[in-house]
């Protein structure tokens, strides 16, 4: 640890224990409080009950002791309406010491923001699905979009995925269980893509395409289209994933590019199809042949604006002719 | 007295906070309201005439701000995962968070419980993905913490299963 000097050690502690009301017990090894001190009034352990096993005093305990060397922190635990703390738990010898901080400040600040954020993924998921060629029973209605629906020009950015290596490695599976199968998963990389703020474009065969940058989100179309690839690696085990969701099939092989598309809304009947067309949608058909299975493929305008997504990639050359500096492939070992 | 910690996992949104209330206080609100960090509630049941007491994690879901802390899992007899019937992708989540759940403290009983039957004109996960789910050995149910539909049912299908676990 680094050495401070007792003035500036001092105010550090001071500065952190601010308004944190810090309460403390110690427990010998099976569990019994044998005593504790600071603002014990504030978490409701006063007077302390010296002698009972802790669980019987702060029910959240129950099933956490003992700890092995290591110390434990469990975060913004509300054990009443009124309370929000943190909890350390020390392990010393045969004794633990229990650490209560009041957290309530920091709760109501981080639930502000995320309350707002998960609204918006709410609502953005349930735009998505709404264009995905989904026919309403009432009519179309024009989605919250972040373009003119009767046609616009967006930066946006482009995700291919392909599952036609999948197809080639099962080539003894009987067709209608591969047909499945692969159903399966384009519906759970579809589902995925919705959760990310990705419209899906087109689904043709083994290739699925969807946009970013045209729902309301954070960052920029290359960034959100990057992330929600890597999200896909994790879902449906490409890399080093754990392979949960991909039904045992070789998962698809990833493409992001981005630059100026012509997009637009079209009402047919009673659904909303996403029309597009431009150099992004382009540059993805032409990588994706060169794509591998479960590697994310970009090209350098996706480069460009990853953003620090960058970091988890390297420059890629297929076949030795490819200038390197045009491609980026994922690295496989450092996914965000 | 028999105490057991129960823990709530799940994606944002799905209802672990609803199904906690309904149960411990029968009561439910449309109004979403995110879960920072955990809320810790208390009930007791009863299991052949003896007192249990659950003592409920109800954990904050898995969005973009938080991922679940393992130590939050740590004493856990029973986990309950939440998905949207609604919102396929959460079911994903509940898949990796039983992967990380059951590599945290090891092979307890864990229901997944498919929440928002009474939506069921936008589900978008039908009986045959429930059956998928099923056939991995993995208990499944339907829940409606809204208007209460097996909710009660579920958290006594978790005593059942932790209890004999003992």
């Amino acid at each position: 640890m680094t050495e401070l000097p007792p003035v500036i050690g001092d105010y550090l502690c001071r500065r952190a224990l601010a308004n944190r009301r810090p309460a403390y017990l110690r427990l010998d090894h099976d569990g019994i409080i044998r005593d504790g001190g600071g603002d014990l009034a504030f978490h409701a352990l006063s007077p302390l009950a010296v002698g009972r096993p802790v669980s019987t005093v702060l029910d959240y305990m129950e099933g956490l002791l003992p700890l092995d060397a290591h110390t434990c922190h469990l975060g913004c635990l509300q054990p009443q309406a009124d309370l929000c703390i943190d909890v350390h738990i020390i392990p010393e010898h045969k004794t633990h010491w229990i650490l209560l901080l009041d957290t309530r400040e920091e709760e109501r600040q981080r639930r502000a923001m995320q309350q707002k954020a998960n609204e918006l993924a709410l609502v953005r998921e349930s735009q998505a699905r709404a264009l995905s060629f989904k026919p309403s029973a009432t009519g179309p209605e024009w989605p919250h979009v972040n373009f003119a629906p009767r046609g616009d020009r967006r930066e946006v950015a482009v995700l291919a995925a392909d599952l036609r290596t999948a197809l080639e490695a099962e080539a003894e599976a009987s067709p209608v269980d591969l047909i499945r199968q692969l159903a399966a998963m384009q519906r759970r990389m579809i589902a995925g893509l919705h959760a990310d703020a990705g419209l899906v474009h087109s689904q043709a065969g083994t290739t699925l395409v969807a946009l970013f940058g045209l729902l309301p989100a954070q960052g920029g179309p290359s960034e959100q289209a990057l992330a929600a690839a890597f999200n896909l690696q994790r879902r449906l085990g490409g890399a080093e994933g754990a392979g949960v969701s991909s039904g045992g099939l070789t998962p698809p092989a990833l493409v992001v590019t981005t630059g100026t598309a012509l997009v637009a809304l079209e009402s047919v009947s009673t659904a909303v199809h996403l029309l597009a067309l431009g150099p992004p949608l382009q540059a993805a058909s032409q990588l994706l042949p060169t794509a591998l299975p479960g590697r994310i493929l970009t090209d350098a305008n996706t480069f460009g604006a990853a953003g620090p997504l960058q970091a988890h990639f390297e420059p890629f050359a297929a076949d030795q002719e490819t200038p390197a500096r045009t491609r980026y492939h994922d690295l496989r070992i450092t996914r965000p | 007295m028999i105490k057991k910690k129960v823990c709530m996992l799940g994606a944002f949104a799905v209802g672990k906070t609803s199904l906690v209330r309904q149960f411990v206080h029968s009561i439910f609100s449309e109004k979403y309201q995110t879960t920072v960090g955990v809320k810790i509630d208390k009930k007791t049941v009863e299991r052949e005439g003896e007192p249990v007491d659950l003592i409920l994690w109800d954990i904050h879901g898995e969005d973009a701000f938080q991922t679940v802390r393992t130590s939050y899992l740590r004493g856990a007899a029973g986990i309950l995962i939440v998905v949207d019937g609604t919102r396929r992708a959460t079911l994903d989540t509940a898949f990796d968070l039983r992967q990380r759940a059951l590599e945290t403290v090891g092979a307890v009983p864990v229901v997944f419980v498919f929440n928002k039957s009474d939506l069921a004109a936008e589900w978008e996960l039908d009986d045959a993905a429930i059956a998928r789910v099923h056939q991995e050995g993995i208990a499944t149910v339907k829940t409606s913490a809204k208007t209460g539909s097996a909710v009660a049912e579920t958290f006594e299908m978790l005593v059942q299963a932790m209890m004999g676990n003992q």
